[in-house]
């Protein structure tokens, strides 16, 4: 976590409209450094070895909830430990 | 400017649980196959009285008719290669020849203006939801839809 941002290409279905496949975003390592992850926030996390996005709908002490925007395609993944956060989607 | 552009490559962040989820749904693709009929036709019924607006007109369905037509063969590509597993393949005989009807249709949507290709691809993507449907064990069942198209819709009981 070097630098502060980075970029990533997304794959698949689950964020749209929000970002849709192929579509090259920036993402702010640095977001969670200093303050706490908000519902509603798209964020990049790692899960299982892959890196994933997708939307928090809830933030407890030490774990976020996370979502797709698109309700057709996406699996509520379940909790995700902060510390597994690389950082939140601009834009 | 290499190390930057080197530093800066963007990975990847799956949409996607690939779990797999079991979430599948043939709905994306009806409407896509609609969307590229109601483009079609409106290209069609475009009038040449302005060149500038007529360039202008045409160029916005053409674009929305381009990515329906790929958005329409990415989400029947899902279904058939994630969703469908090889018992499903010796239930359905047909689902190769139905996806690859659709893969070429698809394309020929994008390069001719071509209705008939367009209802061709229309039926193609129903029977394709139909055949999803009943390998779920439910029973589809078509419906008129709400779209400007006055097509069908495949839904299930």
């Amino acid at each position: 976590m070097i630098f502060p941002f980075s970029r990533y290409k997304i794959v698949g279905h689950s964020m749209s409209p929000t970002l849709k496949p192929g579509q090259t975003v920036w993402v702010f390592q640095w977001a969670y450094l200093f303050s706490k992850p908000q519902a509603g926030e798209v964020v990049v996390f790692e899960k299982e070895g892959k890196e994933m996005v997708k939307r928090i709908t809830e933030v407890r002490d030490n774990a976020i909830t996370v979502v797709g925007d698109n309700k057709v395609d996406s699996l509520e993944v379940g909790s995700v430990p902060v510390r597994n956060i690389v950082g939140r989607v601009l834009g | 400017m290499k190390f930057f552009t080197g530093l800066f490559q963007p990975k990847v962040a799956y949409a996607h649980c690939d779990v797999p989820c079991g979430i599948y749904d043939p709905h994306n693709a009806q409407m896509a196959a609609h969307t590229v009929l109601r483009m079609t036709k409106m290209i069609e019924d475009l009038k040449n009285e302005d060149e500038k607006k007529f360039v202008h007109q045409l160029s916005r369905l053409q674009k929305v008719k381009e990515e329906h037509a790929e958005l329409l063969k990415s989400e029947v590509r899902i279904i058939w290669g994630d969703y469908f597993k090889a018992e499903n393949y010796q239930d359905l005989p047909l689902l190769h020849e139905k996806v690859f009807k659709i893969m070429k249709l698809a394309s020929k949507v994008r390069q001719e203006v071509n209705l008939e290709a367009c209802n061709e691809l229309m039926s193609a993507t129903l029977e394709f939801a139909e055949i999803f449907y009943k390998s779920k064990g439910l029973e589809p069942v078509r419906v008129k839809s709400p779209y400007p198209t006055e097509g069908e819709l495949v839904i299930y009981k």
